[in-house]
């Protein structure tokens, strides 16, 4: 594909389709028997504008979680759930409300599919950090994190995932 | 999209002489950045840290508790500089707390835009939005002022 039909396909096509071209990629890797290469996961152009790396550009999605996606009982699910997280990360950017953070319909939805949400939460926690903490807690109704490290990221984030480690909790 | 694109778009009052002082950091927010705290995210609730931590109501009120008790700090009627006092803003939104800011010493004022930016702007004023409502209450302390201790939590 060249650059100016690359332009014209991200002109006219809806995000969405995008997202579903990503989606339905990461389920067929999954399937393919041969090993994972760099050419599936192409992180910029390789030998011009692939419709998989336009797919995963243009969904909002890092090839990081394409990859991952692909590598899960539900790629499907791990994508919309990225897409969700993209969205929540970008409508509160400016948040230092936690009743807003939480609050805000994404990161709902995110809690709303429940345990089958948390191999996404916890990769995403060690990924790409944020505040998922909340999630965490509504999901599993656990709470490792001690008195005295609340409002501590990183020891909050630490507490969480040795606490899904002893629960054998996938991280992947 | 740059910063300064990402914070326009987001506070259209925003004057354009606002400046971008860092780069992005998760580890605390606009409240402990307005009590001069940078590893520590900031909010009432007990899932955050909170100087009182059975507090779970975010009035204004509740802020101005903990700035007034902790941090020395009594309230005042502006965001005018004063000489010799350092000031904090806190604004709201629908009943609620959204943000501080506090006062430079140069009269800007400074923001951490919750887990973005640390910025630098003219007036409170200038992050009036749908994000943040609008600054509604002032607090001064002389500059100096210790820092009362910390509440002793259950575990100590």
């Amino acid at each position: 594909m060249s650059y100016s039909e690359y332009s014209s396909w991200v002109a006219t096509t809806p995000a969405r389709q995008y997202q579903d071209f990503a989606a339905s990629w990461a389920v067929e890797a999954k399937s393919d028997s041969k090993p994972l290469t760099a050419e599936k996961f192409p992180s910029q152009p390789l030998n011009g504008w692939s419709d998989t790396w336009v797919a995963i550009h243009r969904s909002r999605l890092s090839t990081r979680s394409v990859e991952i996606a692909a590598r899960t009982e539900d790629a499907r699910l791990w994508v919309e759930l990225a897409e969700l997280a993209g969205k929540w990360r970008e409508e509160t950017m400016f948040a230092s409300s936690l009743t807003k953070t939480v609050l805000n319909e994404s990161y709902q939805r995110i809690i709303g599919h429940g345990e089958r949400a948390l191999p996404f939460i916890l990769n995403d926690l060690r990924e790409s950090g944020g505040l998922w903490f909340p999630a965490l807690q509504a999901i599993t109704g656990a709470d490792p994190v001690p008195v005295n490290d609340r409002g501590d990221i990183p020891a909050m984030t630490a507490a969480w995932l040795t606490w899904a480690e002893e629960q054998t909790l996938p991280v992947l | 999209m740059t910063p300064s694109e990402h914070i326009f778009r987001a506070f259209p009052s925003a004057d354009r002489r606002l400046e971008v002082l860092s780069p992005i950091d998760n580890n605390y927010n606009c409240i402990a950045w307005a009590a001069g705290i940078t590893n520590q995210f900031w909010w009432p609730g007990g899932r955050l840290y909170w100087p009182d931590p059975a507090e779970t109501r975010c009035t204004v009120d509740v802020f101005k508790n903990v700035f007034r008790a902790r941090f020395g700090y009594e309230e005042c009627p502006d965001a005018s500089l004063e000489n010799g006092f350092e000031k904090v803003a806190i604004y709201e939104q629908a009943g609620e707390v959204t943000h501080m800011a506090r006062q430079s010493t140069d009269g800007w004022w400074l923001s951490k835009l919750g887990p973005a930016w640390d910025v630098k702007h003219v007036r409170p004023e200038c992050l009036t939005s749908n994000d943040y409502g609008a600054p509604i209450a002032y607090m001064r302390r002389q500059i100096g002022t210790p820092a009362a201790p910390p509440v002793p939590t259950d575990d100590g």
